[in-house]
C-alpha cells in the first residue's frame, strides 16, 4: 500500500507525465497545420497575465479553499502552462484549458452546495476561461479571446463581492437586476462584442454592474474603518471607478474600429480593476495560499496610488495618442509592482524579526 | 471567547464572533476545542483565520493545554448569524453619504494607520 506522504510526489509525476502528453499532442496538431496560436512572445502578453498569472492565482485560491490535496493539481497545471508558454504557446494553451475546466469543476461543486446567485457567477466566470483560451487556440490571435479572458476575471472578482454583500443585504429586486445585468454581460461577450460590431451591451452592462457593485460592496462600510479593511476598500471602489472609465470607453472608441480603444478596455480592466483587487488582497491572500507571512503596511499606499496613476496614463495615451505617456504608463507599472513586493517582502522581514526577539526575551 | 473576539475577519474587519463563524466551543481540563466555519466554502482564508484563532487562545492561557481549532467546511454561514450591531453596521448605514465616507476615511488616512 502507498505511503500517504508519497502523494504529492506521485501527484507531481503525474503532472508531468500529463504536460508531457499535452506537449505531444500539440506538436502532433502543428505537424498537421491546426492550430496556429500567437508566434512572438510579444503576442503573448495577454496570455501571460491574464492566464498565466490571474488565472493561476484564481486557481490556487479556490483550491486552497476546498481544503483537498488533489485541488492543487488544478493550479499547478496552470502555473506549468505560464512555464511552457515560453517554449509551446500551443501546449500551454491546451493545458491551461485542462487547468480552467478543473477550475470550473471546483465552482461546480460549490454551487451544489451553495444554492445562491454568487456561486452560479463562480461557475459561469470560470467556464469563460477555457472558453477564451480555445478561442485564443483556434483563432490564432488573442484580441477577442483577451474579453473573454476578462469576462472570467470580472465575473469572478464580482462574485466574491456579491458574497461578501450579503451582510449588505440587498433586496430581492436589487439581486434580480443584478442577475439581468451579468446576464446581459455574458450575452455580450458571447455575441462577439466589442469587436463584432457593436459594444452597447457590454458597454451598458459593464457600467450598470460597476454601478451595482458601487451601490452595494461592503466597501462603501468598511472605508470607514482602518487598516487593510480600509486599504482594501479604497482599493475596490477604485477599481469600480475603472469599470465605468472602461464601459465609456467601449463607447468612446469602440475596439472594433479602434485599436486605442481596444487598448483601453483591457488595460483599465487589466490593470485599474483587477490588478487593484490583487493589491487590495495580496496581504491576507499571500499567507493563506503560501504560508509566507506577511501583512498589511501603510506604505501599500504609494503603489496603489501609483498603480492607478499608471493607469490613467494609459488612458490618457488611448484617448490623446500620445505615444509618450503610454510608455511612461508601462514604466510606471513596472516600477508600481517592484514597489509593492518590495514593501510586502519587508513586512516578511519584520515579522521574523519580532517572533525572533519574543524568542530571545528581548 | 475573549480570544476568539480578538480574531477579525481582515476583509470585514469584524470579529469571528461576532460574524457568527465560531461554531462550537469545548473546553476541558487539558485542551480547549473549537470548531470555526467561514462566510462561504470557497473563502481561502479560512487555514489563515484558523491558524490566528489557535495562538489567540494560546496566547490568552497558561502554557500546558492543547488548543485545537477546526475548519468546518460543510457550515452554510448566513448574515442572520452576526449579530445585530454587525448587521445594523452593514445595512443601516444607507442614511450616510458616500462624501461623508470618504470624508472619513480620508481623515482616518492623514490622523492614524
Amino acid at each position: 500500500m502507498m505511503q500517504r506522504d508519497t502523494r504529492p510526489l506521485l501527484a507531481l509525476l503525474a503532472l508531468i507525465a500529463v504536460i508531457g502528453l499535452v506537449a505531444g499532442l500539440s506538436a502532433g496538431m502543428a505537424r498537421l497545420g491546426q492550430f496556429e496560436p500567437a508566434a512572438s512572445l510579444a503576442d503573448r502578453h495577454a496570455v501571460f497575465v491574464l492566464c498565466g498569472f490571474f488565472g493561476t492565482l484564481i486557481c490556487l485560491e479556490r483550491a486552497v479553499a476546498t481544503g483537498w490535496l488533489a485541488a492543487l493539481a488544478i493550479p499547478a497545471a496552470s502555473a506549468a502552462a505560464g512555464a511552457l508558454l515560453w517554449f509551446d504557446p500551443l501546449a500551454a494553451g491546451l493545458l491551461f484549458v485542462l487547468a480552467g475546466i478543473g477550475l470550473a469543476g471546483l465552482a461546480v461543486q460549490a454551487a451544489l452546495v451553495i444554492r445562491s446567485l454568487f456561486a452560479i457567477v463562480l461557475v459561469v466566470g470560470a467556464v469563460l476561461w477555457p472558453m477564451g483560451t480555445l478561442w485564443w487556440l483556434v483563432e490564432g490571435d488573442t484580441t477577442a479571446a483577451g474579453y473573454i479572458w476578462l469576462g472570467f476575471l470580472i465575473l469572478t472578482i464580482t462574485a466574491e463581492r456579491i458574497e461578501l454583500s450579503r451582510l449588505r443585504a440587498p433586496s430581492p429586486a436589487s439581486q434580480a437586476a443584478l442577475a439581468a445585468i451579468l446576464f446581459v454581460f455574458c450575452l455580450s461577450l458571447l455575441g462577439g462584442e466589442p469587436l463584432a460590431g457593436s459594444s452597447w451591451l457590454l458597454a451598458l452592462s459593464l457600467f450598470a454592474l460597476a454601478v451595482w457593485l458601487l451601490a452595494n460592496d461592503i466597501a462603501l462600510i468598511t472605508i470607514q474603518g482602518r487598516g487593510l479593511a480600509r486599504f482594501s476598500a479604497i482599493a475596490l471602489l477604485g477599481g469600480y471607478g475603472w469599470m465605468i472609465v472602461a464601459a465609456a470607453g467601449l463607447l468612446l472608441l469602440p475596439p472594433s474600429v479602434s485599436s486605442a480603444g481596444h487598448d483601453l478596455y483591457v488595460h483599465a480592466i487589466g490593470l485599474g480593476f483587477v490588478l487593484s483587487m490583487v493589491f487590495a488582497h495580496a496581504p491576507i491572500i499571500l499567507p493563506s495560499v503560501t504560508g509566507v507571512d506577511v501583512r498589511y503596511s501603510a506604505p501599500l499606499y504609494i503603489p496603489l496610488l501609483l498603480l492607478h496613476v499608471a493607469t490613467a496614463l494609459r488612458a490618457a495615451s488611448d484617448l490623446t495618442s500620445i505615444p509618450d505617456l503610454r510608455s511612461a504608463s508601462a514604466w510606471l507599472t513596472l516600477f508600481t509592482l517592484a514597489l509593492y513586493v518590495l514593501l510586502i517582502a519587508r513586512t516578511i522581514r519584520r515579522r521574523a524579526k519580532h517572533k525572533a526577539a519574543a524568542g530571545t526575551g528581548r | 471567547m475573549q480570544a476568539l473576539a480578538s480574531v477579525e475577519d481582515p476583509e470585514l474587519g469584524v470579529s469571528i464572533v461576532d460574524l457568527g463563524l465560531v461554531r462550537h466551543v469545548e473546553v476541558t481540563s487539558d485542551r480547549v476545542q473549537v470548531t470555526i466555519a467561514m462566510t462561504t466554502p470557497t473563502c481561502p482564508l479560512g487555514g489563515l483565520i484558523a491558524e490566528t484563532a489557535r495562538a489567540a487562545i494560546e496566547g490568552s492561557l497558561a502554557p500546558g493545554k492543547a488548543v485545537t481549532v477546526t475548519l468546518d467546511r460543510s457550515f452554510h454561514w448566513t448574515p442572520d448569524l452576526a449579530t445585530p450591531q454587525v448587521r445594523d453596521r452593514f445595512t443601516g448605514s444607507t442614511s450616510v453619504s458616500l462624501a461623508d465616507r470618504l470624508r472619513t476615511a480620508v481623515s482616518g488616512l492623514l490622523g492614524s494607520q
